[in-house]
């Protein structure tokens, strides 16, 4: 923007000294054409001359400000128009740029901008939209099969090979309703309406508690912990509880065999951090960028067999991003990959 | 004890009325909501399992004219899309409770139970089971007044059986929840819990048993002698 005013004021100045020049020149050619020799508009011009040579920058400083004055008045609406377009995130596609009525150009900038917009708003709604409906019309065959699944096994005899068969079905069942129920949080994440049932939870006693479930899952990893007591945030707590769930089933998928895990929770700027960190294999420096990218996983061809939908650290950032906060891969080297999340305490 | 379930899905309505009429229920069942606004009035139900999305009238505006009418019999509401506005629409309109699909028929029963504790004026945070009493509240556990120590999880896992006495839990459904989801269904953590549960609470022959049905779950032995056991 400063550009094009000094730009506009530099025309206006070129512009008058090319005035002035070419006037100049036209005195004297006339002059001298005409052959008119008249001492005393030679003599009087000489002796204007000083003041002439004094007023021509103060004319120029007053055509320079007057330039930038307009100039300004100029681009005061493609200044608006970017500060409201600047403020249009997913969060608010239904914002639009007011229209200017004077001026032509502008006003069909302002149209197209928006008309744009428009059909942004509704291709992104339709796709979150078209996640939503999907996930919904799911339920309702999920919600037959587990029901119907549920009954067959109260009937069902132990130790019969139909009843194993049953089990292996709910099981089965019970992940694709998992599947349904993260896309489901995650396309209500996409339009920013992510239902948090915010509560005080004890963020403290949260992490104990998984841990002592680390202990029993995985006996195998030696566990360190520094833990800052009774650090309370708000938050959905079966959603937070997911989050952590999440990094630690990750800390112990992809560790080594006899590997560990530490966890750290402490206070810094207000917020709480947890840091989760395990030993294992380095995440390649591009697969560190896409980590975080739906139904991504890390090729886990080299290392053991790994279990999840792929679906985990996606949800988890967006959930945590919908609790204000932050989640990112700090570290990962061939000593230990680690996670950080942060979330504002109360 | 007389139940009216109006939910439009008949897959759904019949493992529902199935369920609800082995608990020695009975159940009334109705498909649509213009139909369900004539039977919600009738005399002599004791609770209303209401599904939101109807055909004809739906769920939240037949609570509503219920509630503006001041009937004031039970509803259980059952929604699908488990948004919050729905969830506080529900219960604002004079939901009692409310389910989000897909749910077990084993917590539907559970939350029957609970209304109708709540209708009949009984202790809400107490729950008893043989010489066993759990309080929801001070989350103590007592045999015989003397007061069990047991940790968050397992209070929680104790919590789920004794709610349900006599039903067969899966590994997964005890996983889902106790722990969430965010966990891996193929670990062991539930039976490890079940053993620590069992070497805390079973040094009395009158505390119920926490039952393995082999290679599906677990239970909470119901006696038979005794069927107001585990109210």
């Amino acid at each position: 923007m400063l550009r094009l005013k000094i730009s506009i004021v530099t025309v206006l100045i070129a512009g008058c000294l090319l005035i002035v020049f070419g006037g100049y020149l036209f005195i004297v050619i006339h002059l001298i054409t005409m052959e008119i020799f008249n001492a005393s508009i030679i003599q009087s011009l000489l002796e204007h001359k000083k003041s002439i040579i004094i007023s021509i920058p103060v004319v120029l400083f007053f055509l320079a400000l007057g330039g930038w004055f307009i100039s300004c008045h100029m681009t005061k609406p493609i200044k608006s128009i970017c500060q409201i377009a600047e403020k249009i995130t997913v969060r608010g596609l239904n914002q639009r740029i007011p229209n200017i009525e004077t001026d032509n150009e502008l006003s069909r900038l302002v149209t197209v901008i928006n008309s744009m917009l428009d059909r942004l708003e509704k291709s992104f709604y339709q796709t979150s939209r078209f996640t939503a409906d999907a996930a919904h019309e799911l339920q309702t065959p999920l919600t037959i099969l587990q029901g119907v699944l549920e009954d067959a096994i109260q009937q069902a005899i132990q130790d019969q090979e139909e009843t194993q068969l049953l089990v292996t079905l709910s099981e089965e069942v019970q992940r694709l309703k998992n599947i349904v129920k993260k896309l489901l949080i995650l396309s209500q994440a996409d339009v920013g309406q992510l239902d948090l049932r915010l509560e005080h939870v004890n963020f403290s006693e949260l992490i104990s508690f998984t841990i002592e479930d680390i202990q029993v899952i995985a006996p195998h990893l030696t566990i360190h912990q520094e833990i800052m007591p009774d650090i309370m945030v708000m938050a959905d707590y079966d959603l937070l509880n997911l989050v952590i769930q999440n990094l630690s089933t990750n800390a112990i998928k992809y560790n080594l065999e006899k590997g560990m895990i530490i966890f750290r929770l402490t206070i810094e700027n207000s917020y709480a951090m947890v840091s989760i960190s395990n030993t294992g294999i380095s995440i390649s420096k591009e697969d560190q960028e896409n980590i975080f990218h739906r139904f991504f996983r890390v090729d886990a061809s080299h290392s053991k067999r790994v279990h999840g939908s792929g679906l985990g650290l996606s949800l988890a950032r967006e959930i945590v991003i919908a609790h204000k906060g932050d989640l990112i891969l700090s570290e990962s080297s061939d000593e230990f990959t680690t996670f950080v999340l942060k979330l504002p305490c109360v | 004890m007389k139940i009216l379930l109006i939910e439009d899905d008949i897959k759904i309505s019949s493992f529902i009325e199935k369920g609800l009429k082995e608990q020695g229920f009975i159940v009334d069942c109705c498909d649509d909501g213009n139909q369900g606004d004539l039977m919600i009035f009738e005399p002599g139900y004791d609770l209303v399992i209401l599904d939101i999305m109807l055909p004809g009238k739906d769920g939240l505006s037949l609570l509503r004219s219920l509630r503006e009418n001041k009937q004031t019999v039970p509803v259980i509401l059952l929604t699908a899309r488990s948004a919050l506005n729905e969830r506080i629409e529900g219960l604002n309109a004079g939901a009692d409770d409310y389910l989000c699909k897909p749910f077990y028929m084993g917590e539907l029963i559970a939350r029957i139970h609970a209304i109708t504790r709540r209708a009949s004026g009984s202790q809400l945070n107490l729950l008893n089971c043989g010489n066993l009493t759990l309080d929801l509240i001070s989350r103590e556990v007592k045999i015989n007044n003397n007061v069990i120590e047991l940790t968050n999880r397992e209070f929680n896992l104790l919590e789920l059986l004794i709610r349900q006495p006599g039903r067969v839990l899966t590994r997964t459904q005890i996983l889902e929840k106790v722990w969430g989801y965010g966990f891996d269904p193929l670990t062991n953590i539930v039976d490890v819990y079940i053993r620590k549960l069992r070497n805390k609470i079973s040094n009395d022959s009158n505390v119920p048993e926490i039952e393995t049905v082999r290679g599906v779950g677990y239970r909470l032995k119901q006696d038979k002698d005794d069927t107001e056991c585990c109210d």
